[in-house]
């Protein structure tokens, strides 16, 4: 009985330790491993930023002081013989910034498949849209790994898959129209999230202001006589925030047919009756936007 | 009582005598920073085990006796595993399973099974530093030499010090891979056990 | 394909004593008679597989939630040298002759390091249950494999003129290392990396 007893001290004062030193311990190490991981992302999106974890180890959102600047994810894709994850950075286009694939866990051939670690080989990736990726013999611009082609495919797919599924959808409501106006015309970042110049039309600008149930953003496009060429006005189902039936029959086609040739810096557009909260945030939305002018 | 000190250093070595605790005098000698860390990791169980085997000598029971030393090594072992995780992370990872696998390092239950249960605290303790003394000693020979022959450098530290470059830059392109690798490990410890036998006087 | 991969990768790639370091104590000196050699591979195959069945169960079911994980070390030693027990007493009952040709070597298991190296390596790796069993299989019959070479080369080499200092345990390290180097040739092996 005496001995069964000496048993149960001992193991109780070693909980007691444990648990004392793990307690002090835990924080530290946990910290350790958050700056590590830190350290891998500033490798694909650099500059002065901040990543906060959306999903453990396959998502991050960045933030430029204080404003979404982008996102960090990791994805894989089945290759030759294990699987080539891809740590992407992209910012708000959707246009990549960074990219690595990290040799933990990779197990491709030697000499070949592992050559997609290579710098020269994800240096290509920077500055194409992660949506539109594709290798030279798949019909797109990136060169693949001679002799490697599965290896090469499946990082491509990797990083286009993960976008596709991690990052399109949490992408702001007006990248799909910059994406049109890049492919159109083709566009130049003047103020990230903010200001781009679009070839031979002139500059295009989002702008917000507070409307009846939160802010209302706007897309606008003036040309270099300071004159609405085009204008989106956020949509319902976009995120505007506004009354339904009220505020939100402000976001209409025809609503933004009376903005198309006024002046940017003091539209000159009638309030809608029974919304005029709503307008005036619009109104108000274009002037702030294009403050500053070019 | 001095003597207790000085055998495991020498005439009762763990490792190049007693062929005991060589799991991870192998893994760990790639370099003799990591020799070191894993030195005094182990110096800092085996010290505290015997020296609470030895004090609680008279109240742990004859039959429950394993059981219980295995609680208070593996206590010692999860607490240095968490402190150099905390503030070593590097050495942490290169150490990786063996810091854990401590608790089975027969040195350990060796030392307190076989002197530690039976003397007074003083000599437990004098035992226990003089047999990590002597493992950290060997350990950190042989990751000196594999570490020198295999890398070329000595003494490195990973996210510091760089290491001395014991044969100057440009060794350090084609260094004698075979040594970091598990044959070499193997080589060094044979060479090292037959010069300790006939150092002693053995053979 | 993946499990037949892991049991390759576990068996030679990436062996558990020769390129692994794990294992060494028993490995040196269990390995000078062949008949020995097996008797001990029999025992640590039977341990090896029910002590990482059941420090997975074990961590996976209870330790993780109950926010227990640093207790990992302790309980994970104290089941394998309870298993030990226990099989020792079970074979004593059920199957004495096994129980007399193995001897002193069944308490030995509690410290061989691969035992519970591969309960770790297990949980590391984030192996599922069915991985677990593949592995330590793997682990087990490489263990068997390098160790009973081991003991065929070590009682020919009995008859050798070796010199004085390196009778024994130092040639018998020489020896590891040249079966360490021919097993290094392994790698690559299906695209397997040490």
């Amino acid at each position: 009985m005496r001995q069964v007893l000496v048993l149960f001290i001992v193991c109780v004062l070693s909980a007691f330790l444990l648990s004392f030193v793990y307690g002090k311990t835990a924080p530290l190490i946990e910290e350790n491993a958050k700056k590590k991981i830190e350290a891998s992302l500033k490798e694909v999106f650099p500059g002065e930023v901040e990543f906060k974890e959306i999903e453990p180890g396959k998502l991050w959102e960045v933030y430029r002081n204080g404003s979404l600047a982008g996102f960090v994810y990791i994805h894989g894709e089945r290759g030759y013989s294990s699987v080539v994850r891809a740590m992407v950075g992209v910012d708000l286009e959707g246009k990549i910034v960074g990219m690595k694939v990290p040799k933990e866990g990779l197990s491709e051939t030697p000499g070949l498949g592992m050559k997609v670690t290579e710098p020269w080989f994800s240096r290509q990736f920077i500055g194409k849209y992660a949506e539109d990726v594709k290798l030279k013999k798949d019909g797109g611009d990136l060169d693949a790994i001679t002799a490697a082609t599965i290896s090469s495919r499946a990082c491509v797919n990797a990083v286009k898959n993960g976008y596709i599924e991690l990052v399109k959808k949490r992408l702001p409501w007006w990248m799909k129209y910059i994406r049109e106006f890049a492919k159109e015309y083709g566009i130049e970042e003047v103020e990230p999230g903010k200001k781009w110049k679009v070839k031979d039309k002139g500059l295009l600008y989002l702008g917000e202001a507070e409307g009846f149930g939160g802010k209302v953003q706007v897309l606008v496009l003036v040309n270099d006589k300071g004159k609405i060429e085009w204008i989106h006005i956020q949509r319902p189902e976009e995120g505007l925030p506004e009354t339904k039936g009220y505020g939100t029959e402000v976001a209409t086609q025809e609503y933004e047919q009376g903005f198309i040739g006024k002046s940017a810096a003091n539209p000159d557009v009638d309030v809608l009756t029974g919304a005029s909260v709503t307008s005036r945030a619009v109104i108000e939305a274009v002037k702030e936007g294009y403050k500053g002018g070019e | 009582m001095f003597r207790h000190f000085v055998n495991g250093i020498l005439k009762e070595n763990p490792v190049l005598v007693l062929a005991i605790g060589l799991c991870p005098t192998l893994a760990v000698s790639t370099s003799a920073y990591n020799a070191l860390g894993m030195g005094l990791a182990v110096i800092f169980v085996l010290t505290m085990s015997n020296l609470i085997v030895s004090a609680a000598r008279k109240v742990i029971p004859q039959n429950l006796r394993i059981p219980i030393f295995i609680i208070i090594i593996s206590t010692f072992v999860t607490i240095t595993d968490y402190v150099m995780k905390a503030y070593l992370p590097e050495l942490a990872k290169n150490l990786g399973v063996f810091v854990p696998l401590i608790v089975v390092n027969c040195i350990i239950l060796g030392r307190a099974e076989g002197f530690a249960y039976k003397h007074s605290v003083p000599a437990a303790l004098l035992d226990g530093l003089g047999s990590g003394i002597g493992f950290t000693l060997v350990i950190f020979i042989i990751g000196s030499i594999r570490e020198i022959l295999g890398a070329g450098t000595w003494m490195s530290i990973p996210g510091g010090f760089e290491g001395f470059k014991v044969f100057g830059e440009g060794f350090l392109n084609y260094p004698v891979l075979f040594m970091i690798l598990p044959p070499g490990g193997f080589l060094v410890i044979a060479f090292l056990m037959a010069l300790s036998r006939k150092l002693t006087g053995e053979a | 394909m993946d499990l037949f991969l892991l049991f390759l990768a576990a068996f030679l790639v990436n062996n558990i004593v020769l390129l692994r370091f794990l294992g060494l104590c028993p490995f040196f000196g269990v390995s000078s008679k062949l008949e020995t050699a097996i008797g001990m591979s029999m025992a640590v195959i039977f341990v090896m597989t029910l002590s990482s069945i059941i420090t997975w169960l074990l961590y996976n079911y209870i330790l993780v939630p109950l926010h227990l994980v640093y207790l990992r070390t302790a309980t994970f030693i104290l089941v394998i040298a309870s298993l030990v027990q226990f099989t020792e007493l079970f074979l004593k009952k059920s199957a004495p002759a096994l129980y007399k040709a193995l001897g002193i070597f069944l308490p030995l298991i509690t410290t061989n390091c691969a035992i519970l190296g591969v309960a770790f390596l297990n949980i590391d790796y984030g192996h599922s249950i069915i991985q677990t069993i593949v592995y330590a299989i793997g682990v087990a019959l490489g263990f068997m494999l390098a160790l009973v070479l081991m003991a065929g080369i070590r009682e020919r080499i009995e008859f050798a003129p070796i010199p004085k200092p390196f009778r024994g345990l130092p040639i018998a390290f020489i020896l590891a290392s040249l079966m360490a180097l021919a097993f290094l040739g392994f790698v690559g092996l299906f695209g397997l990396s040490l």
